[in-house]
């Protein structure tokens, strides 16, 4: 059976899609913003992180490494990154949660026994969510999943970057009733920012809006960086040309990713400031005027 | 339904300005079950007039009536207060006494203090008791006396007829008593009539009229039937004002509702007026009430006739609610499965404004719990209410006992398994189940026998009695069995901290046989010295109530359901049990005093709050912590469920409202008992712990009331702290 990689399940999330939903987060992702909150997401082989808050420095761990990368002086436990092999022993012996494993293999029936749990809670527009990191960068898993939770009734979103396969996102339409499409920089900055060209992005936005999905088009904004005129343009652009984009949400950033990649040992990512609410209202009620498209933040 | 809103008037802010720089009712001490220290002054239990009633009626027949009498001398001496601007009178206010007089209070208690456990303490204490105010508003104080006295005419004090129990003398005495208290009740009315127009006299327009106006009213009412609306309340405010308890409102929406219909549709009361009465109305009950104690209404849910009850007043309670922003009025919601999602709505909107009530009860489960498990007729069963907190009793109609009878589920595991090693897992359950119950046992017998007492000495107020069916049919008191319903609601403390407990034991020692029962008790007697990995383990990789994990939910559903039949076939007075696991305060104050526990809980802390989870081992989100507590039937613990949870503002707010109403309804589809909702973040909290003179308004829902954050102790700060945030 086709196993899906998942750093995440969340039940009663209310943020992404309609209702109660359950959010099932697959790891990996094509894209590198500079923003990004969710940097367990990115990568996707399973990784360790280490909260070091947690950390009652008994040492199991220290013993149980096989390649040495964990040390313990001070009652600091300190780690290796290079050393480690990723077997996750640590994280097994670890009583205190300080260092977890991030990711899980996990069937769609696995996944699905959590989303049905909360069956009763859903109502006629809750249901589950499949985010990530890119969802489409397993578009085998995604698709079975989504087919599976349509099969039991429930409403499925899928929230994507849109940097998938065209052939995929044709496959998943009969099996997804609403896409939250990321639509994060304008198209001359959108490689310097996210890593990669906006094109196929487009490709499949015009895709699904030519089957008529229903699509909330979700733009970060960041100051200081995706935040220019064009970017704004491009969203109004956006918005107005495709009828069935029936919203735009705009996130303004927040720095809780900042943490998680130094959970994860990574590079400390940049700090952006979070933009203050009269610029989201002024720049939402732009959005809204000149696209004719709801806008909300 | 219409819902039309009013804001706040100036002159209810200016009264709630007033009320609050008046001398509180307090407790002497941090508990109220705990010796009483006669040094407080205004505290409700006894107050100057009272002892000074009871020493000077010395040579009274009994003592039930030299209680009455020393309770009518608590009114004689009372002096009619009113206040500039105040819609409705009665309200007691307790002055701080004098020197000389706090000497004589000192001494009368000192006097007194042989009957310390009966007398000063007035325990069992009755307050909590919803009466029928419906029935003081349709006959007034007269109806009541000329019922009384036709009854007392009616005994038959023949010789041949008293013997072997004395009983209509018991009778006669009975009805007597009510009657000297009565007419207190009566005297105290006239004179705040009196009061009222002699400031009239010296007020100048337009304050002058209204004093009037509340003089005529004091004539009538409570002695006569009230025929407006305005009467209507003033009667139940002052009626209610002279018991210096905790009596409820009841259900408002109903025994008002009459009165509001008629005067609307006659043109003689504006909404907004109504609203303003009602604000003052729940003004009164909130400076009544002391520190740490509750006392409420319930609106909504249907009545006998299997109408649902939502009208004006349902909305202008709540709305109260809304404007005063207090701990109490206690207000409730019953919540029926034709609840509209406007009043629910409606309930949120309130809510999110972090006034911490209404709670939200399931109308459907109680009623149908009371009437398959309790006896409680149909018609009756529709009439419950919350007591004061959470306890649920028949209005009009019953008595209830509540947290008299506590039991320490942590610190009866821990004698359990102090003393001896176990074969099994089984084995010591059993074990635990056997000291639970004789530990109930011997507790709910010496409550009982306590009655012996009550029934002879008075212990309270004796009028109430004329409120509650059929205390006046069979001249009987409700320590007597004069009322229709009697329920004892012994409750439970810790039960999600038991819970894990076992799990916990379960676990290491019998499944993993990591350790022995002896070293565990020993780790957790040391609270967990040298061994913090296993307390991380515990905490972390072990299975917690409140996850919706079917491992930790089986053991949550086995344990309540052992409770509920330990009060089945097994404890003397079984038929009149009504278990809980409210906990109000003791789980924080029996954590307080008790060791490190097996779930990873370290010595001194709060114990698990009611039914819900231990604080912050619920990871899994609101919709797993529902479906958990409602694995398990919770019909059968009437005596107090609570489930507190707390939840981000914006949850309650715009378009995220709807999801939380979802978490409701599926709540309550399920069997959930209640629900009571906090809206404050941690951070607010902790800065309040910090700064209380900040937070001085704070308010907070502890286990089934709310009071303000800055007045509880660290323990129970910290457990509010602790819970989890969603």
């Amino acid at each position: 059976m086709i196993r899906g990689q998942i750093f995440n399940i969340q039940r009663f999330s209310t943020d992404d899609g309609d209702g109660i939903r359950t959010c099932v987060f697959l790891k990996g992702c094509p894209l590198r913003c500079a923003w990004c909150h969710n940097a367990e997401s990115l990568s996707a082989a399973f990784e360790l992180a280490f909260y070091a808050q947690n950390c009652i420095g008994c040492g199991t761990c220290v013993a149980e490494c096989p390649t040495g990368a964990l040390d313990l002086q001070n009652g600091k436990l300190g780690i290796n990154r290079t050393a480690c092999k990723g077997c996750m022993r640590c994280a097994e012996v670890c009583c205190a949660e300080a260092l977890v494993q991030i990711g899980k293999s996990m069937t769609v029936t696995d996944v699905m026994e959590t989303v049905l749990k909360d069956r009763i809670f859903y109502g006629a527009h809750g249901g589950v969510t499949l985010t990530g990191g890119e969802p489409m960068l397993q578009p085998q898993f995604a698709i079975a999943l989504a087919k599976a939770a349509k099969a039991e009734g429930l409403s499925v979103a899928m929230e994507t970057s849109g940097f998938g396969d065209s052939a995929d996102y044709e496959a998943l339409l009969p099996y997804c009733d609403l896409f939250l499409f990321d639509c994060k920089a304008s198209t001359e900055r959108h490689r310097e920012l996210t890593g990669v060209e906006d094109t196929r992005i487009l490709q499949n936005l015009d895709l699904l809006a030519a089957h008529g999905a229903r699509i909330r088009l979700r733009c970060p904004i960041v100051e200081g960086a995706n935040l220019d005129d064009a970017f704004v343009e491009k969203i109004i652009a956006l918005a107005k040309r495709y009828p069935s984009i029936e919203a735009v949400q705009l996130l303004p950033y927040h720095n809780t990713g900042v943490e998680k990649a130094i959970h994860l040992g990574k590079q400390a990512q940049p700090i952006f400031t979070t933009p203050n609410p009269q610029t989201l209202a002024a720049l939402a009620e732009r959005i809204e005027q000149e696209s004719g498209t709801p806008t909300v933040y | 339904m219409n819902r039309e809103a009013y804001k706040i008037t100036p002159r209810i802010q200016a009264l709630k300005a007033i009320y609050r720089t008046l001398p509180v009712p307090r407790m002497a001490d941090s508990s109220p079950s705990a010796a009483y220290k006669p040094y407080c002054t205004g505290d409700r239990l006894v107050t100057l007039g009272f002892l000074r009633g009871f020493d000077k009626n010395v040579k009274a027949l009994t003592t039930r009536l030299r209680t009455s009498l020393a309770e009518a001398e608590e009114l004689y001496q009372a002096k009619p207060q009113i206040l500039d601007g105040e819609l409705l009178l009665g309200h007691l206010y307790l002055p701080e006494y004098t020197a000389e007089e706090q000497a004589e209070y000192d001494a009368l208690c000192e006097k007194f203090s042989m009957s310390a456990h009966t007398l000063l303490q007035r325990q069992p204490r009755k307050d909590h008791i919803g009466l029928d105010f419906e029935k003081l508003l349709r006959v007034g104080i007269n109806g009541l006396r000329n019922e009384i006295r036709e009854r007392m005419e009616g005994l038959d004090l023949t010789g041949a007829n008293l013997y072997p129990e004395l009983e209509p003398i018991k009778q006669y005495e009975f009805y007597q008593c009510c009657l000297i208290e009565l007419d207190a009740v009566s005297d105290l009315a006239a004179r705040y009539a009196t009061e009222a127009f002699r400031l009239a006299e010296e007020t100048p327009e337009p304050r002058r009229s209204e004093l009037k106006r509340l003089g005529k009213m004091l004539q009538k009412v409570p002695d006569e039937p009230a025929e407006s609306f305005y009467e209507a309340v003033q009667s139940v405010q002052f009626f209610l004002s002279t018991l210096f308890g905790l009596y409820p409102l009841g259900r408002p929406d109903r025994y008002l509702y009459p009165y509001y219909e008629k005067d609307i549709r006659n043109g003689i009361l504006t909404k907004e007026f109504a609203q303003e009465l009602i604000d003052n109305f729940c003004l009164c009950i909130s400076d009544r009430v002391f520190s740490r104690a509750a006392c409420g209404f319930i609106v909504g849910g249907k009545d006998a006739n299997g109408a649902v009850v939502e009208n004006d007043l349902t909305y202008m309670f709540l709305t109260s609610l809304d404007h005063l922003k207090l701990p109490d009025p206690n207000g409730a919601l019953a919540v029926c499965k034709e609840t509209s999602q406007d009043l629910l709505n409606y309930c949120a909107e309130i809510l999110s404004h972090g006034t911490t009530h209404p709670a939200l009860y399931n109308d459907d489960a109680i009623v149908g719990s009371l009437i398959k498990h309790y006896g409680v007729a149909p018609t009756d069963a529709v009439n419950y209410i919350h007591s004061t907190c959470a306890e649920i009793s028949v209005i009009g109609k019953s008595k209830t006992h509540t947290t008299l009878v506590r039991i320490d589920l942590p610190r009866l595991l821990a004698e359990v398994t102090a003393t001896s090693e176990f074969e099994s897992f089984e084995a010591l359950y059993d074990a635990y189940l056997r000291c639970i119950q004789t530990y109930a046992k011997q507790k709910i017998t010496n409550c009982a026998i306590r009655l012996l007492e009550a029934a002879r000495i008075g212990n309270e107020a004796m009028r109430i009695c004329a409120l509650i069916d059929d205390c006046i049919a069979r001249g009987k008191s409700i320590y007597e069995g004069g009322e229709t319903y009697m329920f004892e609601q012994p409750i439970f403390v810790g039960f999600a901290t038991a819970v894990d407990s076992l799990l916990a034991i379960s676990e290491l020692v019998y499944m993993k046989k990591e350790l022995s029962l002896k070293e565990f008790s020993h780790i957790t007697k040391t609270n967990f010295r040298g061994h913090e990995p296993l307390r991380q383990r515990i905490l972390h990789k072990l299975p917690h109530y409140g996850n919706d994990m079917p491992e930790a939910d089986r053991m949550a559903a086995r344990f309540a359901s052992t409770l509920q039949e330990l009060f089945q076939n097994r404890v003397p007075l079984w038929d009149l049990m009504m278990p809980g696991t409210f906990s109000y305060i003791n789980h924080a104050t029996l954590g307080e005093k008790m060791e490190a526990t097996f779930d990873g809980r370290l010595a001194g802390t709060s114990y698990s709050d009611g039914c819900g989870p231990v604080q912050g081992r619920d990871v899994s989100g609101p919709t797993a912590l529902l479906l958990s507590l409602t694995s398990w039937d919770q019909s059968r613990l009437l005596g107090g469920m609570v489930v507190n949870m707390k939840f981000g503002k914006e949850q309650l707010s715009g378009a995220k409202r709807e999801n939380f109403l979802t978490l409701v309804w599926a709540f309550m589809e399920r069997g959930g008992i209640e629900m009571q909702i906090n809206v404050v973040d941690r951070a607010t909290l902790e800065d309040a712990k910090k700064n209380p003179e900040a937070h001085r308004d704070l308010i907070v829902r502890i286990g089934g009331y709310s009071d303000y954050f800055t007045r509880l102790s660290p323990v129970l700060q910290q457990e509010i702290i602790d819970r989890t945030e969603y």
